[in-house]
């Protein structure tokens, strides 16, 4: 029994009201249109400082349908039958590690401060407003909160202001939007009844949101303090190992919960629930290792505002810090879980969330909720039709719209076999594969007349890269020379063609090959036999011994250039291109022996080192970070940096670059430590694969974005007829209420 | 016959125990760690900086057991080991580590102080216990100013004495502390200890006087909660002892009661270990019990196989779920093969060399040879619909969605069997070669013997002779291939059922391999072995039904 929502804000209710008589029009939405059909979208928004690294997303741009302008209107109804390869493990969003169930729970789900995927800008969503601040800890006092004005290096010297905050809101809930310009002070005013107060400050208009810089407000000027570097506590960086001076920025945030919020149960979602996630994810019996990680800074965090807020305080200046607070899609209902009966007894706590029945069927705030789970055979959401957002007038949340989600429910169909799914497909029984194996892509099935007149066919350049790792303790990877012959050896065109059909496209270092990250100006390393062959000689590589393998006397030692190539079992493509590098690298008398690993021993085997050149691949972020995987601090401990690469300019940058708030500066870093990494090869840098999906005709409103998750299914619908197994009654009425006639099946 | 049969299974029991340590071994030898197996370090891009991977799997190996050493433990796991690796994690440099030290020294308090006063002198010498991982590896530890301040200011905590010796230096707070602990350590005698908790139980003594006590009289007051006339009592000494509060609402002790118990022996079956100590005998047995091939032994006799790591659920649930599944899939198939094999085979061995036998020994061969993954896939294409193909079967599952959760009915039945005629004739065909072949030999190696050439020469009827008194003895060999079978459908089925996405025990044997998910592969094991016994002991038993010669008296 779901119980009815309680009513949002007054104020909201009256624009709620207000909203109602544009739905009942339901005027045809161009897709263009969608992110920015907000009532008052300010007039002078600057672009983000991303727009010119994201590419406009994918927008049905390889439906022919949609090029012949046959898109169709949104309209309700229908459900769509996703492929997954493997049953999902677990539901419950804090233990859950895997990307599929990541996936099935982003669309049930939502963030406190989300993302738009079109900008990479920060929007207000389950928190209608955030702010942010510095922290600083006087030598002999309590730590403050507030923001620096400037610093006097010369005179060692600090201007602080306490209590003042650097604001978020979404541009919808600001009433007097027109008044505000950019980079000028102004008062900041809400719309009637969403929390009274204003804030001043130097205004910053961006497409979404409208930040408001406390500092600037004048109601500020007298409460600066100054204080002397000698009278401040200095922080000790347990990973750099260095002293960091004095202040932490942008360490301190507060979320305003928005009202009206409920969880699929029914219960308001409140900000007591932020903070028990906050304290399931610290509690150390609960099995979230990999989410703890990320938590390890928190300071502390406390419930303010009478329950209507939240204040978090955290322990060291990320770039990345408020997605990890606020941007993850995995709060839970405290009430579900009642932690109160455990009494502080953390393990009993947690082992009993670790199997709460919540793993199975969850409740969360998102627009589709939990219906059925038939472990192995298929998941089923259901349209939540008490969603917060959709109670709201278009505009209010970015993109989002009023009669989203459109459809009616989202079933992810379990088949582990590639060509089941094939003819799944063939048969309408499935909707769409967003995994779709490279060889299924080019196989004689999947490219029939008949499969391409019922599935569009999409392909997108995955985030990932693939490399080989050359393991730079061992003396024959040495020196820089013998790596990049090694690279030139490596045929990476030719292997994209032959063994991935064209689905890579190489890439030249570590970085996102669309990303602000990478270097364009660096060339990805050609193939050329003659010129490694040269380079290997500069490098004191020669056959002196007459047995084919060259040699070099390396301190002292006469080493044979011999070396074992180690790669993972789990795609045939693998040995394929061992025996490729084998035979190509030999040629210049090189002995390369493949040694073959099934994963976990595989992983394991990376991870102690125990490896001269290995296969790998890894996951990349739009925002580069490559912290985690060049700086030395991860050589030991197992951490990323198995190949032991150690460079102090890249150290250095590592650092400097998460403690920059500013992207452009930021992004200058990272193209740094691109040209530095590209320059020391330390790994032989191959190519990023293209992901392929099918989709079915009729559907339309995809668009594959720039992101780990590349698919939004709430903005899909079916334009034309469902197939039989994916219709429901609400999309005959929605499609008899639509005025223009309905086509008839596609294809 | 009866003592034969009793015999077997005694010695089924003694090859199971042999099984399970092999298996046990196996599973521990194999690279890979599965407390690793949830942790995935690496794979976005960010993150893991403030915490190593190492700490992460270290924890994860000590919430499953798995800290525990293999097969013999010779650290005498009681209150003193727990107080020693609490201030171990104390030392610890991750933040992580020195907060559960840090809850736990709370929890058990005076327990911990002599091993606190001990260790203390031991700081930066060469001798001081740094703290290790449970493979023995060095962790990173804190500073050794920093491992004296913290240690020296949990002496007060300790001896919940926090208005005693403030603003000490450290070394001074060690010396004061141990002159306290020297002139008080009276308090934490056994007899003592159990004076005070009588005195406070039964009214005569505050509070207080049971808080000076501390973790040593955590014990005795479990005892008591049993007692409805002492449980209120015991249950507000063990709050303020612990620190834990189970009790909501002071007012409402009736209402909560049952929970709040329930909760102090979930609590104490669970860390008894930081509040007892034992004797030499359990010492001793715990040498050998306490270990992981202990639990895993244990697990297995009591046929509770723990829970799964994956899952969070019983694995008994899970094997329970799924046998029945595969169950019917392999009966269903070996009927099948058997009814179909031993006609053929006849009808082979007694047209030996004719054209018909060469050519279904021809067919027959070539089925042996197909691998069944592409027989499945080829079924798959060729069957299930699609623009050139008939839709004759359902290409996956067992059931079609409308009947999953339906009754046994007769259209459930029908759907049932409609959609296991792919797998089932996937797992038949390959025994159907192999089994008609052995039959074939067999009644051929009978038909030459000197019975039926009398029976021959006595002028009987062919069909008398081969039905009669051929078939029966040339079934031997037949039921002795039946014993192999049954393992050998799990195999098969691992194959089967993931093409076909069916979740039966060769599904969950795949992925429990796969994610090194230790409890269920030592269930699942536990049970192939188990149905390869039975299967011997039943082809036994056959023999002697089958073959008169053959008796086990």
């Amino acid at each position: 029994m779901i119980r009815t929502a309680p009513n949002p804000a007054p104020s909201l209710r009256a624009l709620h009201a207000a909203a109602a008589i544009a739905a009942i029009a339901l005027a045809p939405l161009a897709a263009s249109a969608e992110s920015s059909s907000s009532p008052n979208t300010a007039k002078s928004a600057p672009d983000s400082p991303f727009a010119k690294y994201l590419r406009t997303p994918i927008q049905d741009e390889f439906n022919e349908d949609v090029l012949a302008g046959d898109v169709g209107e949104p309209r309700r109804g229908g459900i769509v039958r996703m492929r997954t390869k493997v049953d999902f493990q677990e539901m419950n969003p804090i233990t859950v590690t895997g990307q599929p169930e990541r996936v099935v729970l982003n669309h049930a789900s939502d963030a406190l401060v989300d993302r738009d995927v079109s900008t990479y800008e920060e929007f207000p969503a389950l928190a209608w407003h955030w702010r942010t601040a510095d922290t600083l800890k006087p030598a002999d006092g309590e730590l403050q909160i507030g923001r620096i004005v400037s610093r006097d290096d010369a005179a060692g010297t600090i201007t602080f202001v306490p209590g003042a905050w650097t604001a978020a809101y979404a541009q919808f809930d600001i009433a007097n939007l027109d008044e505000l310009t950019h980079g000028e002070i102004g008062t900041v005013r809400l719309r009637d009844g969403l929390e009274a107060k204003t804030t001043t400050g130097r205004i910053r208009l961006m497409p979404n949101t409208v930040v408001v810089d406390g500092v600037a407000d004048p109601a500020f000027a007298d409460a600066t303090v100054t204080y002397k570097f000698t009278d401040l506590a200095v922080w000790k960086d347990e990973v750099s190992k260095s002293d960091r001076p004095f202040i932490k920025p942008y360490c301190a945030f507060e979320f305003a919960i928005r009202d009206g919020v409920t969880w699929h149960d029914g219960q308001p979602f409140t900000a007591e629930d932020v903070k028990f996630t906050y304290d399931v994810i610290l509690n150390p019996y609960v099995d979230a290792a990999h989410l703890r990680n990320y938590y390890q800074d928190m300071q502390t965090s406390e419930v303010i505002d009478d329950g209507k807020g939240i204040r978090v305080v955290w322990g060291r200046p990320y770039f990345e810090v408020l997605s990890f607070v606020a941007g993850a899609r995995h709060w839970l209902p405290k009430h579900v879980f009642n932690p109160e009966q455990f009494g502080g007894d953390d393990k009993a706590f947690g082992d009993s969330f670790n199997k709460h029945p919540f793993r199975e069927k969850p409740v969360l705030t998102g627009p589709y909720k939990f219906k059925e789970w038939r472990k192995g055979q298929s998941l089923s959401l259901e349209r939540n039709e008490d969603y917060w957002a959709s109670k709201l007038p278009d505009g209010a949340v970015v993109n989002w719209r009023k009669q989203q989600p459109y459809l009616d429910g989202l079933t992810w169909v379990i088949i582990g076999d590639n060509n089941t799914a094939v003819r799944e497909l063939e048969k309408q029984a499935l909707d769409g594969d967003d995994g779709v194996e490279q060889d299924i892509w080019f196989s004689d099935a999947t490219n029939t007349d008949s499969f391409k007149n019922t599935m569009t066919r999409l392909q997108n350049l995955g985030f990932g890269y693939v490399y080989i790792g050359w393991n730079l303790m061992n003396p024959i990877f040495k020196d820089k020379e013998t790596r990049h012959a090694l690279s030139m050896l490596v045929p990476a065109e030719e292997i994209a063609q032959r063994l991935h059909f064209g689905l890579a496209k190489p890439v030249s270092g570590p970085l996102y090959i669309n990303g602000p990250g990478y270097d364009p100006s660096v060339e990805p390393a050609k193939y050329d036999p003659d010129k490694a062959k040269r380079l290997l000689r500069k490098a004191g590589w020669a056959d002196r011994d007459k047995d084919g393998i060259l040699e070099k006397n390396i301190d002292g030692v006469e080493t044979p250039f011999r070396f074992s190539y180690m790669i993972h079992t789990a795609k045939d493509y693998h040995s394929k291109m061992a025996d490729i590098v084998k035979e190509r690298i030999g040629q210049a008398g090189i002995d390369v022996t493949i040694s073959k690993l099934d994963w976990t021993i595989f992983s394991d085997t990376v991870r102690d080192k125990k490896f001269d050149a290995v296969r790998f691949a890894w996951s990349n972020t739009l925002d580069p970070d490559p912290y985690q995987i060049f700086h030395s601090s991860q050589i030991e401990n197992r951490g990323d940096n198995f190949v032991s690469f150690r460079n102090a300019r890249v150290d250095e940058l590592c650092e400097k670059l998460r403690e920059e708030f500013n992207p452009e500066k930021r992004w200058e870093m990272a193209r740094e430590i691109h040209r530095i990494i590209a320059e020391e090869q330390p790994y032989c840098f191959l190519f990023a694969f293209y992901e392929t999906y099918f989709f079915h005709r009729n559907l339309q409103g995809i668009k594959v974005y720039p992101s780990m998750y590349p698919t939004n299914l709430n903005e899909w619908y079916w334009a034309k007829e469902p197939p039989p197994g994916a219709m429901t009654d609400t999309w005959k009425a929605s499609t008899a209420a639509l005025a223009a006639p309905t086509h008839g099946k596609g294809g | 016959m009866l003592n034969y049969l009793i015999k077997r299974l005694l010695l089924m029991g003694v090859t199971l125990f042999g099984i399970t340590l092999i298996t046990f071994v196996a599973t521990r030898l194999t690279p890979g760690d599965p407390a690793a197996a949830g942790i995935q370090p690496g794979s976005s891009g960010r993150g893991a900086q403030a915490v190593g991977y190492e700490d992460l799997v270290e924890q994860n190996r000590r919430n499953l057991g798995l800290d525990k050493p293999l097969l013999i433990n010779t650290n005498f796991e009681d209150r003193e080991f727990a107080a020693e690796r609490a201030i171990d994690d104390l030392f610890k440099s991750q933040p992580m580590w020195q907060k559960i030290g840090e809850k736990t020294l709370a929890r058990t308090n005076t327990i911990a102080l002599k091993a606190a006063l001990d260790r203390y002198p031991l700081i930066g010498t060469p001798q001081e216990p740094l703290p290790k991982d449970s493979r023995g590896r060095n962790m990173k530890a804190r500073p050794v100013e920093e491992r004296k301040a913290v240690l020296a200011s949990w002496f007060p905590k300790l001896a919940l004495e926090t208005n005693l010796g403030q603003g000490l230096a450290p070394d001074a707070s060690y010396e004061f502390w141990s002159a306290w602990y020297e002139a008080n350590k009276a308090r934490y005698g056994e007899e003592r200890v159990e004076q005070v908790v009588q005195a406070y139980l039964s009214g005569s003594a505050p509070l207080d006087e049971v808080r000076t006590a501390g973790g040593f009289a955590v014990p005795a007051l479990i005892a008591a909660l049993g007692n409805e006339r002492t449980s209120r009592l015991a249950n507000d000494g063990l709050s303020a002892i612990t620190t834990f509060n189970f009790l909501t609402n002071p007012d409402s002790w009736d209402a909560e009661r049952s929970r709040i118990l329930e909760r102090w022996r979930s609590y104490y079956s669970r860390e008894q270990v930081r509040y007892s100590t034992y004797g030499p005998v359990r010492h001793g047995l715990n040498i050998l019990l306490n270990t992981q091939y202990g639990i895993w032994v244990k697990q297995t006799v009591t046929f509770d196989f723990g829970e799964s790591y994956r899952e969070k659920r019983p694995v008994r649930e899970m094997i329970a779920e799924r046998l029945p599944i595969s169950f019917s899939l392999s009966v269903a198939s070996i009927i099948f093969s058997y009814l179909l094999s031993i006609p053929i085979g006849i009808f082979s061995a007694v047209k030996r060399y004719s054209a018909p036998d060469r050519v279904i020994t021809v067919i027959l061969f070539l089925l042996y040879s197909l691998p069944s993954f592409w027989v499945a896939t080829m079924l798959i294409l060729t069957t299930t619909g699609g623009p050139n193909f008939p839709e004759l079967f359902p290409t996956r599952g067992l059931n079609s969605p409308e009947f999953v959760d339906s009754d046994w009915t007769l259209d459930m039945l029908r759907d049932r069997i409609w959609h296991m005629v792919l797998p089932v004739t996937v797992l038949t065909y390959g025994s159907l070669a192999f089994i008609s072949r052995q039959m074939r030999s067999a009644m051929l190696e009978t038909i030459k013997q000197d019975f039926v050439r009398t029976a021959q020469a006595k002028g009987l009827a062919e069909h008398v002779v081969i039905f009669k008194h051929a078939l029966r003895n040339s079934l031997i060999p037949i039921i002795t291939i039946s014993a192999g079978i049954l393992p050998e459908l799990i195999a098969g089925a691992i194959i089967v059922e993931s093409i076909f996405t069916i979740r039966g025990m060769g599904t969950l044997t795949l992925d429990s391999i796969v994610n090194r998910d230790y409890p269920v592969i030592n269930a699942v094991l536990f049970f192939s072995a188990l149905l390869t016994l039975l299967g011997i002991l039943v082809a036994d038993i056959l023999y002697a039904v089958v073959d008169p010669r053959i008796s086990y008296e």
